[in-house]
């Protein structure tokens, strides 16, 4: 074989590997016509190398960003370097159709690009090459994963019948607040909410009912707080609330309001109505609370002294 | 009468390389200074016929030196050496009263050609002669001399940073059509888990995003990373004439084209350098708006001890910053050793 003839073998495997290989390759001219376009470019445009020749790409692409892709190519002409794009940016620069009738969840290709400078014999730049690499896997499973990432953080903190906080979310909160206090000398408070015979309920009328009572109570509270306050489930029938900025007279008025509101509910069931009722007990930060722990069981007691009262009524620790 | 000629620079290999420059049979009286208050010193106590001054300099700075000299009247012919190929850092030094500018790293060619143009090199000059330059290396101070342990390394890399620093900052000015201010970069060893040290000046409260391109080749490997805090990518965005722009997703632009830039110089530059041809993966979005220490948090289970190079980049007159980061493997210390001897012997 004669040096010509190798040169000549060299330059068809070499275009084979770039008709072939599994990346986008374009080439254009400073006025952004086609030079080159692999087969990448060709099984995914539907459009063949011989038919987008010389041609304008925005002539053949009007939904590609102009604007935004032009002064990429002229940052690249420019200062004669390379500059990259990410799917982040825009999921797409080439609209191609995702091509995968099983395992495709997405309707388009995403895609990453490179576009980096060609320089002639003189060292100027002529011409850029466009790198198109398809990142659909990539990007798909890294949205996936974020999802379920959110969905797992939500799930970790909520109660899963009333979506309100779980006890353990809801008591790393009350650490949380109870520290707070410590730096910064907010007041806070805490409130402990039991639904009156919630027991008896339960058994004249079902567990459904039961939890139909649970239900509105949750509703109730969530209605009655304001946005900074954190309500939790803190068990069966026991509910806890953060009040975040408010002192003991204030989670009174609040936790007063829940009740009054509840009171006047009422739950229809065909074994007669029943009505809702719930005690309170509440307990204001202050430097008697060694832990947070002690805080709760300052609520706790005031929630006992108003069951012993005679129920359907908020008391506050002191 | 011999001819003088000061050398002032921060780094020691940069000293050297400069008086390697010089043509090979000329032999002036070589004097060095560390810094800009040591040159002016010199200059004060005697006679110095050139002056070969960089521009990155702790203490005092090139431009300081150049202000001094006018003021002073001091006789001396000065020629910047600096790293800092901005065309507006020539024409301020020019402005200023240096005669020439000699970009880093020195090539003898431009040295000489410089040095004939302003006739203070002629062929009939008399003090030509044949002996070899080994005799310029034994007029250098003795630090500079002795073994190149760790402080050599650190030296070495902090100048071929420098000289990198420069090339990306000339194109990260004409993208933003402003002046970079350019500081003196800083090398550090660091742990994995301490990379969030790196940062020096990071301010802990604010929210940052980070963007980082690996690069590899020839034993060496890395990681660049560049850093923004989140009111100075608004800053960036209107600089580049993305407020404009409809899309939510500025911030991702701008920490595209810039990091795209700055890595693309920076790398090559390094590469050069060192006679590596480094490949750069592609880039991605390390995290957005948060703090440093999150985004530099220790993932892997390995311990290493990372090469770190550390550049503020100041866009004059807007109070916009963004730090790049380099960070090289430990695996690629051995290799830039091999390279420093190289580049010393």
């Amino acid at each position: 074989m004669s040096s010509e003839d190798a040169d000549l073998h060299a330059f068809h495997w070499l275009a084979d590997m770039v008709e072939s290989v599994e990346v986008g390759l374009v080439v254009l001219d400073l006025d952004y016509r086609v030079q080159a376009w692999n087969g990448f470019m060709e099984n995914h445009s539907g459009l063949t190398a011989s038919r987008v020749h010389n041609r304008n790409l925005f002539d053949l692409f009007p939904e590609l960003p102009k604007a935004w892709l032009v002064r990429k190519i002229n940052t690249v002409v420019t200062l004669n370097t390379r500059t990259f794009t990410s799917w982040e940016q825009r999921p797409w620069v080439f609209r191609f159709r995702n091509t995968r009738p099983v395992t495709g969840i997405e309707e388009y290709m995403y895609q990453n690009l490179t576009i980096s400078p060609l320089s002639g014999p003189h060292g100027s730049v002529e011409k850029v090459c466009l790198t198109v690499y398809d990142v659909t896997d990539m990007a798909s499973s890294k949205r996936a994963l974020e999802q379920a990432n959110e969905q797992l953080m939500r799930l970790s903190v909520t109660d899963r019948a009333t979506g309100l906080f779980n006890r353990v979310a809801w008591e790393n909160l009350l650490e949380a607040e109870y520290e707070r206090y410590f730096r910064y000398g907010h007041h806070a408070a805490v409130a402990l909410l039991d639904i009156d015979h919630f027991k008896t309920i339960n058994d004249t009328h079902g567990h459904l009912r039961g939890d139909e009572v649970i239900l509105k109570t949750a509703q109730t509270m969530r209605e009655n707080l304001r946005q900074a306050d954190r309500p939790g489930r803190f068990g069966g029938d026991e509910f806890g609330i953060i009040l975040p900025e408010t002192d003991a007279e204030g989670a009174r008025c609040i936790c007063d309001r829940i009740r009054d509101h509840l009171s006047q509910f009422s739950v229809d069931a065909p074994s007669g109505t029943i009505q809702i009722t719930v005690s309170v007990g509440v307990a204001a930060l202050t430097e008697s609370a060694q832990s947070y722990q002690q805080w709760l069981k300052q609520a706790d007691s005031a929630l006992y002294q108003a069951k012993e009262a005679g129920r359907n009524q908020v008391i506050v620790h002191s | 009468m011999t001819f003088r000629v000061l050398i002032c620079d921060d780094s020691a290999l940069a000293r050297k390389q400069m008086a390697r420059a010089l043509p090979k049979r000329w032999t002036p009286e070589i004097g060095f200074a560390e810094h800009g208050r040591q040159a002016l010193d010199m200059l004060r106590a005697s006679a110095w016929d050139v002056l070969f001054l960089d521009l990155n300099m702790p203490e005092m700075d090139g431009y300081s030196v150049l202000g001094t000299i006018t003021r002073e009247d001091l006789p001396v012919m000065t020629i910047v050496v600096s790293g800092d190929v901005q065309p507006q850092a020539q024409a301020r030094v020019l402005k200023m009263g240096a005669l020439g500018f000699i970009r880093k790293p020195t090539q003898p060619e431009q040295v000489e050609a410089l040095l004939r143009e302003y006739g203070i090199l002629r062929d009939d000059d008399g003090e030509w002669n044949d002996q070899p330059d080994d005799l310029k290396a034994a007029g250098l101070p003795t630090s500079e001399t002795t073994e190149h342990g760790v402080v050599g390394f650190q030296e070495f890399l902090q100048e071929i940073a420098n000289v990198a620093m420069g090339q990306a900052s000339d194109l990260m000015a004409r993208l933003l059509n402003a002046f970079i201010k350019l500081p003196v970069p800083k090398v550090a060893r660091l742990a994995r888990s301490e990379l969030y040290m790196a940062i020096s000046a990071a301010d802990n409260r604010a929210a940052y995003s980070a963007v980082c391109q690996g690069f590899t080749g020839a034993g060496v490997a890395g990681e660049a990373l560049l850093l923004f805090t989140d009111a100075h990518v608004r800053d960036l965005a209107t600089l580049l004439g993305y407020d404009q722009e409809d899309s939510g997703e500025v911030a991702l632009e701008v920490l595209m084209d810039l990091s795209s830039i700055l890595f693309g110089a920076f790398i090559k530059s390094f590469g050069d350098q060192l006679n590596l041809k480094l490949s750069l993966g592609h880039p991605s979005v390390l995290g957005q708006h948060q703090p440093v220490a999150a985004l530099l948090e220790h993932h892997g289970g390995r311990q290493e001890e990372l090469q770190c190079i550390e550049i503020r980049y100041e866009i004059e007159g807007h109070q916009t910053q963004c730090d790049l980061l380099v960070v090289l493997t430990e695996d690629s210390i051995p290799h830039l050793e091999q390279q420093l001897q190289f580049l010393v012997e």
